[in-house]
């Protein structure tokens, strides 16, 4: 039954992050990366962004229990080995709680945190709203990124005759 | 949903976020089990009917079509791109196509290989081309019907043949 409600929470999400919010194509790629890897379930990639590939990584976490009482947060929760591996990571990962009964997902931003979670705040639904702002988020943290941090000057695996 | 390797014409949204909708509309039941894909051999999703949590051996094939909704006439038909009767003609338990137009979601559906009505446990290959009706719950909710009557018939007329 846990495998069930998983694995429901990945599709729902799977679709939810590539929808086409009334663009001639959807906003976001994702890619599964299998049960075995450790950390997080999803690489998404940008779509749309010239000259580069912009990414973030997602861990879902999915619930059929719904919401508390008092502060209306979904039922999902994440310890905190599972929330220091997730903040590892330096490019974004967000985790998004999937409601799998009302098929609706919720976002937060992981990187740089320490402590456990215990219900996930509902203010950030997965929307056509706030999928364009997570667009832009992910495009400028890169942005900034590739400028201050270019590979080519970084690399000791270079072969001066491919350009 | 990153893998077009199978075509690379095709845009990648296309394939994959059809059938992570199919597999939307089937998880909403707990009374089916989706086996594993079987690529390339005409049925993309094989579905078995459980009753009581437990398994029956009660099967139907679903193809899954992605479309734009631009590309899909009012009222929609389906022209299957590979003549379906080679494949189809042997089939032995029903089969349907479902067509998902992915950039708004909506879904049709129509009988590949349909419970013959009249003849108790027989099966009617349909044409290559023909008519969708709008696909939703309440609409799989009868195809289960009509497949679980099919094979409740068929174990019927195999028992009257026994005796």
């Amino acid at each position: 039954m846990r495998d069930a409600i998983g694995e429901r929470g990945q599709l729902i999400f799977a679709i939810n992050i590539s929808e086409f919010d009334g663009l001639p194509t959807p906003r976001f790629r994702p890619a599964f990366l299998g049960d075995k890897w450790p950390g997080v379930d999803f690489i998404v990639e940008l779509e749309g962004a010239s000259g580069f590939a912009p990414y973030f990584f997602v861990q879902v976490r999915a619930t059929a229990l719904g919401y508390t009482q008092k502060e209306q947060k979904l039922r999902v929760g994440i310890g905190e080995a599972a929330v220091q591996r997730l903040s590892s990571y330096p490019a974004p990962v967000y985790l998004v709680g999937v409601d799998v009964a009302a098929e609706s997902a919720y976002l937060l931003c992981a990187n740089e945190k320490r402590e456990a979670l215990s219900g996930l705040s509902t203010a950030f639904p997965l929307n056509a709203e706030n999928r364009a702002v997570l667009w832009r988020e992910v495009i400028d943290f890169w942005r900034e990124m590739g400028a201050a941090h270019r590979m080519p000057e970084r690399t000791a695996f270079a072969d001066a005759a491919w350009r | 949903m990153a893998n077009d390797s199978d075509n690379p014409q095709e845009p990648w949204y296309l394939g994959p976020r059809a059938e992570l909708l199919a597999r939307l509309y089937l998880t909403r039941r707990d009374d089916l089990l989706i086996w594993p894909n079987f690529p390339d051999r005409g049925q993309d999703l094989l579905v078995e009917i459980l009753r009581d949590g437990q398994r029956t051996g009660r099967l139907f094939a679903i193809r899954v079509q992605a479309a734009l909704s631009r590309e899909v006439s009012e009222p929609p038909v389906l022209s299957l791109s590979a003549p379906q009767s080679g494949i189809y003609r042997d089939l032995p338990y029903p089969a349907i196509v479902l067509l998902f137009t992915v950039d708004n979601d909506a879904g049709f559906f129509r009988w590949l290989k349909a419970p013959a009505p009249g003849t108790p446990g027989a099966l009617t290959l349909l044409e290559d081309e023909g008519a969708l009706t709008p696909f939703t719950n309440e609409t799989l909710a009868g195809i289960i019907e009509d497949v679980s009557r099919w094979y409740d018939a068929r174990a019927a007329a195999a028992l009257t043949t026994t005796a």
